[in-house]
């Protein structure tokens, strides 16, 4: 009897435990997409990064955290004039990003958030690093693309692109306006598999659509 | 009823032992850190700090908790939790190569990863006059003299052979294509090849060296990224590039044919030519990744190139007499690059230069071949972040010949040289970086050896401030036409100290630089033969000050530089102004992107006090100087459609008579006075316009970069 009791104890706390971890990772990561979504100040959004950096290094099997992680650092990097601090700040990102790219390798989130970053890393000096970073990123997110063809953050992020070159000839971007209209009616009907997945997109979306004749 | 307690000790237990951790987060200066990431060790839980460094949040209780720093520019920190409450941990500041103060004094680094430079790699193409040529571009910056009937790059009272060029890494033996006959020359390697230069004044690294002034160095692409072709059709030839990417390897060909004839029979010509230039090379790179971040790259090229001119004698009527010339030049290069780990990188390689100068002088012709082998290797240690030591050691093997065939003579030598070298350089905080070198070498001919320090620091008084100092000594071998005449005569050296204050945002970069540099052992010539028993000195400052912000869409930049200098050398019996260093040197170069025109546009503006010239028919020795020159060049860019470029450049649009020195008659006339004819330009002015297509699966390629 006393033999069966301790098993069963055994058996019950390595499952309790079990799934408290995982539930704790859940849990943790949900306050975390909550705390990034009311992330308004760079000093909060630097924050949310902070907090899935912390997730990040506990949770080693997940790509998410370092996704996330990563995301808020460039949003954050937005916020920042000097031009060597959104160097370091985009540089810690695309650290994050490499993580992501180790722990799920040909995941198609991971390769927009890529072409993000180095997106980024153009926008600090575009004089000088367009010629060389517009076609990776360009190449990026057609990858991202190719290996998602319903994927709406590629589409939206490469219609940036599009509209950039466009704005920089001077002329009309019909292509970064289908792009756009296409990622914004694929954001619409989005069904995250999980409440973890990425979801951004529209605003980006939205704001390239503004300049679109509809 | 014993076991569910148990259970409901467990389920109770997370909530059981919260507790509170607080603290504040400051710097070495006793600063508040914000954004710095704090957590508990193998954790979920932790906080940011806010804007006054504090942080506060709730953990498990247990034995032994870690709490783990963590921000931007900082050490990371682990830190053991006794106390629990109203901490105040210090981080210090992480100074690595990124973020240390960077030697300023003589060195100029044209890249796209700083933000704040004297140049970046696109602003070789796209300065007007420079013609795509690395060199135009690089004598608009502090601490060079424009030299007009030559082309070649001119440092702080140097002459041109004082300028090593490097190659990856590795010496460049005849880098610019010969000429004659005060045609100005170009550099041979197109700058789009390279996604950096390194450009030193003056007090470069002991991992350089046979070279008294400066050193330029510059480092090919190492990862092309697209399937990519470039056509151009220019007024002076034709060019043809291709590139494919693989997945660990890519390779380029390139081949080109230049001719000037239809130009010159567009725009008059000053000179008499017989041959209009003209030029054919092709190039083949290879590169192929090497482990995880290493690369493997080789290079090939050869180029043919040939022009003829009559030179007027003084007072005679007829043609004169012809200079032709004759060019084969080959160049090959393997070089490696292999990080063994976090703490050590490999570098090394060998290069190979072949030229061929077949001069025709009148009647007489004559050949002079110049081969150089160069072997290379390199080794950089990373003791910690902030500690790095590099150690090389290298081989020159040189051949040089002279020869007259009609007249079945010849005359030459061959040298082994060898080098030894190493380097610290630390970086003590954030406010002050160190570097000290030691390179000692061997010269087999002259079986003679030299060691030589060079040490050089950088001070930061306040953020976008250097003051730094840079200073060694250095030593160059005698000119080859010079040692073939005289077996075994000495190296000439030269020693340098400058200091330098730069700052530089990435709009604006301002910089101001003294330096002094003592030569000794030029070649002289003596009664009894070239000997090494000339001496000299370069003293001066430049100014420099670019700005990328005041007027929008418009980037400009000027440049001062100041050269005192004088030398005994060649036949001269006393100190000298040599005629390549011009005292006051002027530039201005701005480049305006108009949006609504789809067009860059450009000009350049170059300006040098003028050069000295020796007069037979004044007492002393380079007593005279030329008129000053001044040129202004245009340029223009048009984008065409997306994939089509035409530029028009035309250097020199005013059309000003610059003259560069005179030709004298040999003889006297009756009055025991010598005639005299300026040495001028080619031609007014130069006018060039071409058509650049670049053909690629992504359609916003272009070769903008390439103007």
């Amino acid at each position: 009897m006393k033999t069966l009791a301790t098993t069963l104890l055994i058996l019950l706390a390595t499952v309790f435990s079990l799934s408290a971890q995982d539930g704790a990772y859940e849990q943790a990561m949900k306050k975390a997409i909550a705390e990034m979504e009311a992330a308004q100040s760079p000093d909060a959004m630097l924050a949310a990064a902070n907090t899935f950096e912390r997730i990040g290094q506990k949770a080693t099997d997940e790509y998410l955290p370092s996704y996330y992680a990563a995301f808020n650092l460039l949003n954050y990097n937005w916020t920042l004039q000097d031009p060597a601090q959104r160097d370091e700040v985009i540089e810690r990102a695309m650290e994050q990003v490499k993580k992501a790219q180790a722990i799920a390798p040909n995941n198609d989130e991971v390769e927009v958030l890529y072409g993000y970053a180095l997106m980024a890393k153009m926008t600090v000096d575009p004089m000088n690093r367009a010629q060389t970073y517009s076609p990776q990123i360009m190449q990026s997110f057609g990858k991202a693309m190719a290996m998602n063809p319903e994927n709406p953050r590629a589409k939206v992020m490469m219609a940036q692109m599009e509209r950039g070159t466009a704005q920089f000839m001077g002329t009309d971007s019909p292509k970064a306006c289908e792009l756009a209209r296409q990622g914004a009616e694929l954001l619409e009907n989005e069904e995250p598999t999980d409440e973890l997945q990425p979801t951004w997109g529209m605003d980006s979306a939205q704001e390239i659509l503004k300049g679109c004749n509809q | 009823m014993r076991l569910l307690s148990i259970i409901f000790v467990l389920l109770a237990l997370p909530t059981w032992g919260q507790i509170q951790v607080s603290g504040k987060v400051l710097d070495s200066k006793g600063q508040s850190i914000p954004g710095v990431n704090v957590w508990i060790k193998n954790s979920f839980d932790g906080a940011s700090t806010n804007a006054e460094g504090k942080f506060s949040f709730e953990t498990e209780a247990a034995d032994s908790l870690v709490l783990i720093l963590s921000s931007v520019g900082f050490h990371q920190m682990e830190v053991p939790l006794n106390e629990t409450n109203d901490l105040s941990i210090t981080l210090k500041t992480l100074v690595n190569e990124l973020n240390a103060v960077s030697i300023t004094a003589g060195t100029i680094e044209v890249n796209e990863k700083a933000t704040s430079v004297v140049m970046k790699p696109l602003d070789i193409l796209t300065t007007a006059g420079s013609m795509g040529d690395i060199t135009g571009a690089l004598s608009t910056l502090p601490g060079t003299a424009t030299v007009g009937n030559d082309g070649r790059l001119f440092v702080r009272g140097g002459d041109a052979s004082e300028t090593a060029i490097f190659f990856d890494g590795l010496r460049v033996g005849n880098a610019y294509g010969s000429t004659t006959g005060n045609v100005p020359t170009r550099n041979r390697f197109s700058p789009v090849l390279f996604k950096g230069t390194f450009f030193s004044t003056g007090g470069y690294s002991a991992e350089f060296g046979d070279a008294l002034s400066s050193v330029l160095a510059l480092e090919t692409i190492d990862r092309p990224v697209r399937n990519q072709s470039d056509f151009s059709f220019m007024s002076v030839g034709a060019t043809a590039s291709s590139t494919f990417v693989g997945e660990k390897q890519s390779v380029t060909a390139q081949g080109g044919y230049i001719n000037l004839a239809p130009y010159q029979n567009a725009v008059e010509q000053n000179f008499d030519w017989d041959k209009a230039p003209e030029s054919i090379d092709g190039q083949v790179i290879y590169r192929h990744d090497l482990g995880k971040d290493g690369i493997i790259k080789g290079f090939v090229m050869g180029s043919k190139n040939e022009m003829a001119l009559y030179q007027p004698r003084v007072g005679s009527e007829d043609r004169g007499d012809r200079l032709g010339i004759e060019n084969t030049f080959g160049f090959a290069n393997a070089t490696y690059e292999l990080p063994l780990n976090s703490k050590w990188l490999l570098e090394g390689g060998t290069s190979l230069s072949l030229n061929r100068d077949h001069y025709d002088l009148d009647t007489v012709a004559f050949e002079i071949d110049n081969n150089l082998l160069h072997v290379k290797q390199k080794a950089t240690h990373y003791l910690t972040e902030s500690f790095k030591v590099k150690m090389g050691a290298e081989v020159f093997f040189l051949e040089y010949s002279e020869t007259i065939a009609d007249l079945n003579a010849e005359r030459g030598f061959e040298e082994a040289r060898t080098s030894v070298w190493t380097e610290a350089e630390w970086y003590i905080n954030a406010h002050w970086t160190v570097r000290g070198g030691l390179r000692g070498a061997h010269f087999s001919e002259s079986n003679t050896g030299r060691v030589e320090p060079r040490l050089a620091a950088a001070y930061q008084p306040y953020e976008n401030g250097t003051i730094s100092f840079a200073a060694g000594r250095f030593s160059q071998p005698q000119a080859n036409s010079n040692r073939v005449m005289a077996p075994g005569i000495d190296p000439s050296k030269a020693d340098h100290l400058q200091v330098s204050f730069q700052h530089a945002t990435q709009k604006r970069t301002m910089r101001a630089e003294a330096y002094y540099k003592d030569y000794n052992d030029f070649a002289t010539i003596e009664a009894e033969g070239i000997q090494a028993a000339g001496d000299g000195y370069a003293r001066g400052f430049d100014l420099f000050y670019r700005e990328r912000s005041l007027i929008k869409n418009a980037d400009f930049w000027l440049t001062y530089s100041y050269v005192d200098s004088k030398r005994r050398f060649n036949g001269f019996d006393t100190q000298v102004r040599p005629s390549f260093a011009p005292q006051h040197n002027f530039s201005a170069v701005v480049k305006y992107w108009i949006a609504d025109l789809k067009s860059q546009v450009g000009a350049t503006f170059s300006w040098n006090s003028g050069l000295p010239y020796d007069s037979p028919n004044k007492a002393g020795e380079m007593e005279s100087l030329s008129p000053d020159f001044a040129s202004l060049s245009l340029n223009w860019s048009y984008l065409f459609r997306q994939n089509l470029i035409i530029h028009a450049s035309v250097s020199n649009v005013t059309g000003r008579e610059n003259i560069f020195g005179y030709r004298y008659a040999t003889e006297p006339d009756a009055n025991g006075f010598y005639e005299r004819e300026p040495n001028g330009q080619a031609a007014p002015f130069f006018a060039f316009i071409g058509v650049f297509w670049t053909i690629s699966s992504d359609k916003s390629a272009n070769q903008l970069n390439n103007l």
